[in-house]
């Protein structure tokens, strides 16, 4: 009984899904071919059907969806000297200066980037490329595309 | 990044059908019981028999999970990011610029520039404070000289070639001293 009910749930799916009618046929050909086979320690089985798997996949592509969308993307922020680093999502920042300006209130110092001074720290990014680069050369919509984590660096070293 | 990652054998699937829609439609090919011709699918003892034949014919079956379209979706627009970010050197004329002996480099837009001069006159104020008395870049009494490497990853001597020709090949530059600028890279 069983046996027949799911071959008829999946004789209703696939008529609905199929529009031409000879690859219809083969469908029920198929169907009927492949049940009467089935042992029912195989039908036992747990992993059937095998939405485990696909679910795990499911919920790793939403996470992908979720970084496509670029609603968040966060960073591991670290300052010289200082052993525990903090993270930070630069999504929520309009630009360079709202970086800056929350950074320098996060990590309680003044921060500057694009130009290099003695009194000041620097902040730094390391790239796709694994190159640590100035923040502040490039265009923000660019820095997004390209940051992988920032780097606050001491005055006289750089 | 996730972009380098393998894609899943489904959205191979979906790329060889080149699928528009969504949802993904019940497809069937003439049935042949032995060959496995995407070789998509392993045979993998936890696939039931049915389904694995049901691969084998080179259809997919909708099992009725409504987040399989957002996991196509993702497929396409990871495939987007990825062109859109190889296109952003062309785009913004950015390259990067080290100085040998130090850790951080710059990055300056060729595209601003007209001249040799100008760009060294940018590279003066990113860098100019590494030495006494300053870069002075193409200059004769220099100790510094500017490098690049072009789209071929061959270093070159930067001013040899006019600049415009200068600004289509670029794609990194590189401040070394001039001595060491002998040595082979």
């Amino acid at each position: 009984m069983e046996v027949s009910n799911s071959c008829s749930s999946f004789s209703s799916s696939s008529v609905d899904s199929t529009k031409p009618s000879p690859s219809e046929s083969s469908v029920n050909l198929s169907l009927s071919l492949t049940f009467p086979s089935t042992s029912p320690q195989r039908e036992a089985r747990q992993d059937w059907p095998p939405i485990k798997s696909r679910l795990r996949d499911t919920l790793k592509g939403r996470r992908l969806l979720r970084r496509g969308d670029d609603t968040s993307l966060f960073v591991k922020v670290y300052m010289e000297g200082v052993p525990i680093g903090r993270k930070l999502d630069l999504c929520v920042f309009s630009g360079y200066e709202s970086l800056l300006e929350n950074l320098s209130h996060m990590f309680d110092t003044s921060i500057i980037c694009g130009n290099r001074d003695r009194k000041h720290h620097v902040l730094t990014y390391e790239d796709k490329d694994g190159d640590w680069m100035m923040v502040g050369d490039i265009p923000w919509d660019m820095f997004l595309e390209t940051v992988r984590r920032l780097k606050i660096t001491r005055p006289e070293r750089y | 990044m996730y972009c380098s990652d393998p894609p899943h054998p489904l959205h191979l699937v979906a790329s060889d059908k080149q699928q528009k829609d969504h949802k993904l439609i019940l497809s069937w090919k003439k049935p042949t019981m032995d060959s496995d011709p995407l070789g998509v699918f392993p045979n993998s003892p936890k696939y039931h028999p049915y389904y694995s034949q049901t691969t084998e014919f080179g259809g997919v079956i909708d099992l009725g999970l409504s987040l399989r379209t957002i996991q196509h979706e993702i497929y396409h627009s990871s495939g987007q990011r990825y062109c859109s970010n190889e296109g952003y050197r062309r785009k913004w004329g950015y390259v990067k610029v080290t100085m040998d002996g130090l850790v951080v480099g710059r990055k300056v837009c060729v595209l601003d520039h007209g001249s040799y001069s100008t760009l060294a006159h940018q590279l003066e104020d990113m860098f100019g404070m590494q030495s006494v008395s300053g870069l002075r870049l193409f200059q004769m009494e220099s100790e510094f000289c500017l490098v690049y490497r072009d789209e071929e990853g061959l270093w070159r001597n930067a001013g040899d070639v006019p600049w415009n020709e200068f600004i289509e090949s670029v794609e990194r530059l590189r401040i070394t001293r001039r001595n060491d600028a002998v040595l082979p890279f």
